[in-house]
């Protein structure tokens, strides 16, 4: 007790942390893919200017980014049961749900995800944006519709621009699931706390905690390397 | 038949068409002349609206649409019936060169795909590129990228052709094969405006000449008559301004 660090405890306590990893894992993906759906969803209102639907983007994007996560996190934990019980007592058909039924993961996965599309809207935004002109008016000229000249053209495009930033997103929100044991939810940093504190060895397991997040960071960022190149190969003038 | 009918397009303050009025008959190569800023490929790119032309109408055969008051269908309507080779090429860079010929036969024309490939490289090889197919745009030349531009907007069998200096980037030998394949799609009864800096090519393909220059048309006759006899000053020095580097020999 008396050593500064207890190695050996640390070590100890990294599979059990660790166990928890695909909580994290389901947390940030979910996240992350739900967060490219409403992102591409807003860039591409705010791309093509559709009226209206293009203001609440714009605030959306707006409050999102200029919130704390924390915040919003609570705001979808509290607020979204309130909204809940306020529907089951106005809709029969509502009548026999219980918030109680809601796993806080979900809540977790609906406030990171809002949270996500907010930020890639914009890194999406600027990637369609940034797809030569040239691409959008041969679409154009040989008459591919505006779904077909994006899956087929501009999307894939896009992507790859978009991918450095991507992979920074999908790295960010591994460890912003860190905040999800704020509303209960036992990821790694969940587990972490509670056997520091049943241990009473808390920084032992910080910082096996945090050996765990870089690591799962490092992989990552190896594993966007590999994407990149793959999904790069037509950007590239020479053949390997 | 393409009939243009004061056809203005404005960039802001800066008028670039001040009422073309043009016609071409199907089967008729017309070729655009004119020093470069002079509004012709703004002139193409307003017949497909690519750019929204201020003021005029575009007929192409029955379809008759008012410039300014086009609909969704009107434009949709121009470019179905128009290809369109681009003066930057523009081939779709995630695309082969194949792919780049067969998605609007797949994707617009809802051909089948073993049968988009024969059409692609069927006229992949008018163009000489049969060799490349599999070759994505970063890594064909600027003569290349421009056949296989070529190749897809002719794969297209559009009823209207709008060509942006489609030669520009060729050496001689391949002007030769590549007008040799323009001019078959004429022959098949198609309209076709080529805009060309290259005297020698319009005048071996095209079968009336329309002389453009600030915006408006300077004059406008059969190629032989402007070749031999231009009326204007205008077309006069701007044809004496070219010294032939070469006769094409077809
Ligand atoms: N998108 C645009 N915005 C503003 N001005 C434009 C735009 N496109 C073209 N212009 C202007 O319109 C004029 C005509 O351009 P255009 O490209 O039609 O000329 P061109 O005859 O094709 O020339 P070149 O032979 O060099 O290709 C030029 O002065 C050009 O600067
Ligand atoms: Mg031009």
């Amino acid at each position: 007790m008396n050593q500064f660090i207890d190695v050996g405890y640390m070590l100890k306590s990294i599979p059990s942390i660790a166990s928890y990893l695909p909580v994290t894992f389901w947390l940030a993906v979910a996240s992350m893919a739900f967060g490219l759906a409403i992102g591409l969803g807003a860039a591409l209102v705010r791309v093509y200017r559709t009226p209206v639907v293009r203001q609440v983007a714009l605030v959306y994007i707006s409050f999102i980014r200029g919130t704390p996560l924390l915040v919003q996190l609570y705001l979808v934990y509290y607020g979204l049961p309130k909204l809940i019980n306020l529907a089951s007592r106005r809709w029969t058909f509502m009548a026999g749900f219980s918030v109680n039924m809601i796993p806080p993961e979900l809540f977790a996965v609906l406030a990171f995800s809002l949270n996500m599309g907010g930020y890639l809207a914009e890194t999406l935004r600027a990637a369609i944006e940034a797809v030569d002109r040239g691409q959008f008016e041969a679409a154009n000229s040989i008459g591919l519709s505006r779904t077909a000249t994006l899956r087929l053209v501009v999307l894939p495009q896009a992507a790859l621009i978009a991918l450095p930033n991507l992979g920074n997103a999908l790295i960010g929100m591994v460890k912003d699931t860190s905040l999800a044991f704020m509303i209960m939810v036992i990821e790694i940093m969940g587990q972490a706390k509670i056997i520091g504190a049943r241990g009473l060895r808390i920084f032992e397991v910080y910082i096996a905690v945090s050996l765990i997040y870089w690591a799962t960071c490092i992989v990552l960022e190896q594993g966007f390397r590999l994407l990149e190149k793959r999904l790069g190969a037509f950007e590239r003038r020479v053949a390997e | 038949m393409i009939r243009l009918t004061g056809l203005r397009k404005n960039f802001g303050k800066l008028e670039v068409l001040k009422g073309i009025d043009l016609e071409v008959e199907n089967g008729e190569v017309l070729a655009l002349l004119g020093p470069s800023g002079s509004g012709k490929s703004t002139l193409l790119r307003c017949i497909n609206y690519l750019e929204h032309p201020t003021g005029g109408t575009i007929e192409l055969g029955d379809l008759r649409v008012d410039a300014v008051a086009a609909s969704k269908a009107d434009i949709r309507a121009l470019r179905a019936s128009t290809a369109m080779v681009f003066q930057q090429y523009n081939l779709f860079k995630n695309r082969t060169a194949l792919e780049n010929v067969t998605i609007g036969l797949t994707a617009v024309r809802g051909i089948e795909k073993r049968r988009a490939r024969e059409i692609a490289e069927h006229y992949l090889s008018k163009v000489g590129m049969s060799h490349k197919l599999d070759s994505y745009p970063r890594r064909l030349s600027g003569g290349e990228q421009q056949r296989v531009a070529i190749a897809r907007a002719l794969a297209l069998g559009p009823q209207f052709l709008l060509l942006d200096e489609p030669t520009s980037a060729l050496d001689r030998e391949l002007v030769a094969e590549v007008l040799e394949t323009i001019r078959a799609v004429a022959e098949e009864g198609n309209a076709m405006i080529l805009v060309t800096h290259e005297l020698g090519f319009a005048r071996e393909v095209a079968h009336r000449v329309v002389l453009m220059d600030k915006g408006v048309v300077v004059e406008e006759g059969p190629t032989a008559e402007i070749f031999t006899n231009p009326k204007e000053e205008r077309t006069v020095k701007f044809l004496g301004s070219f010294v032939r580097p070469f006769v094409y020999a077809i």
